[in-house]
């Protein structure tokens, strides 16, 4: 029927009491992608997660992944996707392998399957050494290791990980990031992911969705998503500007027609707007005429914390 | 084959933490022996009291006491549910293609064998105190059984209202709230003719009443099946409320 696509939503509404927690949502998420979800708290992230991992019901609307519907074909769903929660789901009494025997059982595997695959997939995660250890033992990253381990035995087609790397140190994410894709390009699982990392999903995701309010607010490659905010990333530090300082700054930086989005604290000034170059030259002036310390200016190209800075922050944020 | 084996893993993973700490089986079965002893010495002089057919007082009580541990035990599983909750493992149960039934059985196979261990432990100090179990072999397995099977009812609805609440607090306020006046609006430590009118009437309603009533048959020549019966009937309403409460997780 729509064999490109992994996911599909149609229409999909979902409210709590009076609060309009997913808006008419259409959207469609192809087939071996690895799909970023961004958005701010309450944006209706946690809403979408749960209903696509069967765990809620929409109000109305159709939801289908790999060509099932969500609702009246939960059980094959099922079969079909893997989860790693927000939270930890592994029991810390047992080791490494109790776990993952359970998770198979509950997923039909046969015990030499769950074997196989459970070898694979704690050398690919490097828990092999330690497999037989109570996980109990295990430090954080370890731990988020053979939770997303878990979730990938039975060989989902889809992949949903709710905020995987949240308190993991960087180089943890980095390496949990790297096996996550490089399993999802071997077996061509489609991962659906909502982060607060999003430098993380510059380097992985292949799409990624704003979402605000219920609503999907647009679609697109990291890239896409990058060029149609059209603008550069500009910073300028100083030495400790007083309150006065601060209001006269703040007046004067939102009147320049060309910033998109500004963030003022009292040692430096960030600030996302297209013509990067003039900005800066009239901001240098500015800062120079009121007789502030610079230390040094900075004028990049825009990333997707612009993208989310521009989308989802209050303007003259401080 | 699977759902068996998941069963039993089910039931591994919660029988794990008491064959490593195996002084936890003792601990928890802690006040019911209180109860036997202090009970048992205490009140031994009411065995005098006409309208005990028993040898002595302990062995009177000693059914009732055994469906007092039960009682406790089967209200604690819903602990472990809370646990499971908190450590997320509940939640992979809930996505599982799997019906609920299959881990509230690795529960249920989990508290029955707990409960035969400790109502074993219980007869085996109840015999010091003068206990004899009945005659002959199919009923003192039915005896042993009978505890084992009420924990089971129990300890689905315990784990159906920690699946509803998801709080300690109030798991502790339902047990409290429960389980005193069920075991003394019973005949587990005094025989019903000799209870004031009130408490013979409510505990007609009460299950502990029926289950210490059923047990208490298996020292007679038959047993009181229409007690069974309804154990039984209660069983299959408390796994019946239980999964509803799994299901309703799928929130609307």
């Amino acid at each position: 029927m729509c064999a490109h696509y992994e996911i599909t939503l149609n229409d999909v509404s979902k409210t709590f009491g009076k609060k309009i927690a997913l808006d008419k949502m259409s959207l469609k998420i192809k087939k071996g992608s690895i799909f970023g979800l961004i958005g701010p708290n309450g944006a209706g992230k946690s809403t979408l997660t749960s209903l696509l991992a069967t765990l809620s019901l929409p109000d109305g609307g159709t939801v289908t992944i790999s060509d099932l519907d969500v609702i009246s074909q939960v059980k094959q769903v099922r079969k079909k996707i893997g989860i790693t929660f927000q939270g930890l789901s592994i029991f810390t009494t047992g080791t490494a392998w109790d776990n993952l025997l359970i998770a198979g059982k509950m997923n039909d595997m046969n015990t030499s399957k769950i074997k196989d695959r459970g070898e694979y997939l704690l050398k690919e995660f490097n828990l092999n050494q330690v497999s037989n250890d109570l996980v109990g033992t295990y430090s954080g990253g370890m731990k988020r290791k053979l939770d997303i381990a878990i979730s990938l035995l039975h060989k989902p087609e889809v992949l949903f990980l709710d905020e995987p790397t949240t308190g993991l140190d960087p180089e943890s994410r980095n390496i949990l990031w790297q096996i996550i894709s490089n399993i999802s390009d071997r077996e061509g699982t489609t991962i659906f992911v909502t982060t607060h990392y999003l430098e993380e999903l510059n380097n992985v995701a292949t799409d990624i969705a704003l979402i605000n309010n219920g609503k999907i607010l647009d679609v697109g490659t990291p890239k896409e998503l990058i060029n149609k905010l059209a603008a550069d990333h500009i910073e300028i530090h100083f030495s400790n500007l007083n309150s006065s300082m601060i209001q006269k700054l703040d007046e004067y930086v939102s009147n320049l027609v060309e910033v998109v989005n500004y963030t003022i604290k009292p040692r430096s000034l960030i600030m996302i707007g297209s013509k990067g170059q003039q900005i800066i030259s009239k901001l240098l002036e500015f800062l120079i005429r009121n007789e502030v310390e610079i230390e040094f200016s900075e004028l990049k190209q825009a990333t997707l914390n612009d993208v989310y800075l521009a989308n989802f922050t209050e303007k003259g944020a401080k | 084959m699977n759902n068996i084996s998941l069963i039993l893993l089910l039931v591994k993973k919660r029988l794990t933490p008491l064959i490593k700490n195996p002084i936890g089986i003792l601990i928890s079965m802690f006040q019911p022996l209180i109860f036997l002893v202090l009970f048992g010495t205490i009140f031994s002089s009411v065995f005098s009291t006409s309208g005990f057919d028993n040898t002595s007082y302990v062995a009177y009580i000693l059914p009732g006491i055994l469906i007092m541990n039960a009682l406790f035990g089967g209200i604690y599983l819903g602990m472990s549910t809370l646990d499971d909750i908190r450590e997320g493992i509940f939640s992979r149960y809930l996505v599982a293609p799997k019906s609920n039934l299959f881990f509230i059985a690795g529960d249920l196979v989990y508290i029955f064998i707990f409960q035969m261990i400790q109502s074993f432990l219980l007869v085996v100090i109840g015999f010091f105190l003068g206990f004899k179990l009945p005659s002959g072999i199919i009923h003192p397995i039915i005896f042993l059984m009978t505890p084992a099977l009420f924990s089971c009812i129990i300890g689905t609805i315990s784990i159906g209202i920690a699946v509803l609440t998801k709080k300690h607090s109030t798991m502790i306020s339902v047990m409290q709230f429960l389980s005193f006046p069920l075991i003394f609006l019973s005949s587990a430590f005094m025989p019903s003719n000799l209870l004031p009118k009130w408490i013979s009437i409510i505990s007609w309603i009460n299950p502990v009443d029926w289950v210490v009533r059923a047990s208490q048959s298996t020292f007679n020549h038959s047993l009181a099946m229409n007690y069974y019966l309804l154990i039984v009937l209660s069983l299959f309403i408390a796994v019946f409320f239980c999964k509803f409460t799994y299901d309703v997780q799928r929130k609307k």
